[in-house]
């Protein structure tokens, strides 16, 4: 019984560390989106009008 | 004490197992710092500045003083609002020899938008002599508007120099992409037209992208001359084709509307195309001729779309 809690306990604290190195070195998420990000997002219809104004395009 | 190779066993692996975790991290961060960013002064020279007293360029005028370059003392004597336009002069003038120096003189402009746009603008004057040091100054630019500015201005600044390297910047341009490929392409074409066929004959991204490509040949070429922008056209896309000969009438027309609608004639059947792009490069100064071009061109839906345009 003794060892049997024993190589649970070890099995969990193994678990727990693999957990605790997956969460310090996992990659960072991305930064939250701006508003001079979102000047990126502009719909394709509008984009092409701004293109249209500017002589890029018919 | 029965159980003590057990227990020394579990302490083993526990060991082990925190190693490899806390040794994983350690190694993650040495990796982190190998490739992080040169310092910026790696691998660049900077050219030194012109010494007191070296000749200075002489005005057109034959005046006895020639033209002054710009000095900070001088910049820092004009009133503030015409400030900061000084300083970004400046720097644009010594950015070629002494990049570190212009960014300096950005720093100092008050104004965030016109700032920044000054450090494109070194960026943009650097790229020839060292384009690594130009892309590592549009990579530091925080703001993405201007972070795609500097590298559409590299683009530009190498279209003649390195087509395929310019082309490629453009990926980096961030809102102005389509803007950049465009105008590179059209850079490149004025060199040599086979590159330029080349690049927008790959078909690439979705319809707005593909057309606007040929566009940017059509207008570049006709800017200097009609016949060489149509022969250009004939080798676009069929789909693209008409979008390409907008382009030649817009080009065109921005030296001579008159000439240039008196040519389109020549390129059936693509001469309402050619002249819809007059119709919207008159837009900007002659709207009223602009929306009776539109009317008089005779196909529906060329006609329907140009009005659109003008009337908008």
């Amino acid at each position: 019984m003794r060892k049997v809690l024993i190589l649970g306990g070890s099995f969990v604290a193994a678990l727990g560390t693999g957990a605790l190195a997956y969460w310090q070195l996992r990659p960072e998420p991305p930064p939250p989106v701006t508003v001079e990000q979102k000047y990126e997002d502009i719909k394709r219809a509008e984009y092409e009008k701004w293109m249209q104004d500017l002589g890029y395009t018919e | 004490m029965r159980s003590l190779p057990f227990t020394l066993l579990v302490v083993a692996c526990m060991a082990v197992l925190l190693g490899l975790r806390f040794g994983l991290e350690s190694f993650a961060v040495h990796v982190a710092a190998v490739v992080a960013p040169a310092a910026s002064s790696d691998g660049f020279m900077a050219l030194p500045p012109k010494p007191d007293g070296a000749e200075r360029p002489v005005s057109e005028d034959g005046g006895g003083a020639g033209v002054a370059l710009l000095t900070l003392e001088a910049c820092g004597a004009m009133a503030k609002d015409v400030k900061d336009v000084c300083l970004q002069a400046l720097a644009r003038q010594s950015a070629a020899r002494d990049p570190q120096g212009a960014l300096q003189v950005c720093e100092r402009i008050a104004g965030t938008e016109l700032m920044l746009e000054c450090e494109a603008d070194v960026a943009e004057a650097v790229a020839p002599i060292d384009r690594a040091a130009a892309e590592r100054i549009c990579d530091g630019i925080p703001a993405v508007k201007w972070r795609g500015q500097c590298h559409f201005g590299m683009g530009l600044a190498l279209a003649e120099l390195d087509p395929v390297y310019a082309l490629g910047r453009c990926e980096h341009a961030e809102a102005f992409r389509d803007f950049c490929r465009h105008d590179v392409v059209g850079e490149v074409a004025l060199e040599g037209l086979e590159p330029a066929v080349t690049f927008c004959s790959r078909e690439e991204g979705d319809e707005l992208t593909r057309k606007t490509c040929w566009h940017g040949i059509g207008k570049y070429l006709a800017r200097r001359d009609f016949k060489e922008a149509a022969a250009a056209c004939g080798r676009a896309t069929d789909a693209w084709r008409g979008n390409c000969f907008h382009g030649v009438g817009w080009g065109a027309a921005e030296r001579d509307p008159d000439a240039t609608l008196a040519t389109c004639a020549t390129v059936t059947p693509y001469e309402d195309n050619c002249r819809q792009g007059v119709a919207h490069q008159l837009k900007r100064f002659d709207p009223a001729r602009g929306v009776a071009l539109c009317e008089s061109i005779a196909t529906s839906t060329i006609r329907e779309r140009c009005l659109v345009f003008l009337k908008r």
